[in-house]
């Protein structure tokens, strides 16, 4: 059997997730991190001590992630030290909180505002009134303030219907958008109770892809995804959208507490940041083994698109620590 | 032709990976580069605001190699810059 990993290894990553909080103002019904209401943040020189780590591993680029980031009483102060640090500042926010995304424009790369849909859509889905509309200020404060600025829109099976009609609509109305991310639904945190209702499958799935290529050509906006899909599913003219899970290859997710985890959805703690540094941990057995990818399906390891592919999300069968795709468990037989 | 260096440095991120190595982030595209010491090295003489003749010659000397491939190589290595923005 001939493997096709080629993956690059690299003595640390390259990007980063950094959890700000675990906390979040919203309760989106497809949560895969399942924040809580704690409203308990670390002191800010606890992150300058992480962001340190981060910068003298080689990192080049952070997003800042959660629960909801901005809901950090500091976060100017994080993102500024960030900035100061000379890396590459991304974040990914519910845009509920429109003040302060104006207050860190200045220090950021990308933003990306998660909107799911139409106000209707959009409320019923976070389970937050108003929320539609303080993200979509949100997006307009990014994009005035020239921050290169994306919608993130998860898909799931109440949402699907009118996903090409608002994503027209933010094309259209929010000129200088750069594009769509379109993250898929993963089944942890408070998904995993209601897959079944929200998860849309791979058809389908192709079938929004061809819609965001029309829609990215006709409106000249970026089109991509936000996690991994194993692209052998993926119609061929349609790949060029998806972009692979670089988790544990180019990428690494810290928590707020220095856990090193595989991304934001796993579980599974690697080491600890204030134990261990960054190259020591992405080095350890576990990340080793990870990145053999010996644990893939036959059908994964032989495949021509292997290095392009990283073979979809890892954490979409909710089997800890690591999986292949769930996309994949019909050629679950030749694992 | 000497090339503008202005606010290059802000525009592209690099770090050494193994011996001859080097990973090459342009944020404004999200992009990662691979390249080697020569190319780590034509960014830096660049940076100096050598022409690309004056870092053909080096090169030449330096690796004693025929200077139409030394040219050739560096051309195309200057064009990937510019296509990202960097020069």
């Amino acid at each position: 059997m001939k493997n096709k990993n080629k993956v690059p290894k690299l003595k640390t990553p390259v990007f980063a997730n950094l959890d700000i909080t675990s906390s979040c103002n919203q309760k989106c019904i497809f949560c895969a991190v399942s924040p809580n209401r704690d409203y308990n943040f670390r002191k800010t020189e606890h992150f300058f001590r992480i962001i340190d780590e981060l910068y003298n591993s080689g990192i080049f680029e952070m997003t800042l992630f959660g629960g909801e980031p901005l809901l950090h009483p500091e976060i100017e102060k994080i993102c500024k030290y960030a900035y100061d640090s000379d890396l590459e500042v991304n974040i990914v926010t519910n845009g509920t909180l429109p003040d302060k995304c104006d207050k860190i424009s200045r220090y950021l790369n990308t933003a990306g505002v998660s909107i799911h849909g139409f106000k209707k859509t959009h409320d019923k889905i976070v389970n937050f009134r108003n929320s539609y509309e303080r993200a979509l200020k949100s997006l307009k404060t990014f994009i005035e303030n020239g921050v290169n600025t994306s919608v993130c829109y998860t898909l799931i099976n109440q949402n699907y219907e009118e996903a090409p009609e608002f994503i027209k609509y933010i094309f259209e109305n929010y000129e200088d958008v750069s594009g769509c991310v379109l993250d898929r639904f993963v089944p942890k945190g408070f998904g995993v109770k209601k897959r079944k209702e929200l998860e849309v499958g791979i058809e389908k799935i192709n079938a929004m892809l061809d819609v965001l290529d029309s829609l990215s050509k006709e409106y000249k906006k970026g089109v991509t995804t936000g996690d991994g899909l194993p692209l052998c599913l993926i119609r061929e003219d349609l790949r060029y959208i998806v972009q692979p899970c670089q988790a544990g290859v180019l990428f690494t997710s810290v928590t707020e507490d220095g856990d090193i985890k595989l991304c934001p959805a796993s579980r599974t703690v690697v080491g600890n940041l204030f134990v261990n540094s960054l190259e020591e941990i992405w080095n350890n057995e576990w990340y080793t083994k990870y990145r053999s990818f010996e644990w893939l399906p036959k059908r994964c390891k032989e495949c021509d698109l292997f290095n392009v592919c990283y073979a979809g999300c890892k954490v979409s069968r909710n089997v800890e620590p690591y999986s292949y795709d769930i996309f994949l468990e019909k050629y679950e037989e030749e694992v | 032709m000497t090339f503008s260096w202005k606010n290059m440095r802000k525009k592209f991120k690099i770090r050494k990976e193994g011996e001859d190595r080097y990973l090459l982030y342009i944020p404004e595209y999200r992009k990662l580069l691979i390249t080697n010491t020569t190319g780590y090295q034509t960014l830096i003489y660049l940076e100096k605001n050598k022409s690309i003749d004056e870092v053909v010659e080096i090169f030449q000397k330096e690796y004693k190699v025929d200077r139409d491939t030394v040219k050739k190589d560096i051309e195309n290595f200057i064009e990937k810059l510019k296509r990202y923005n960097i020069l």
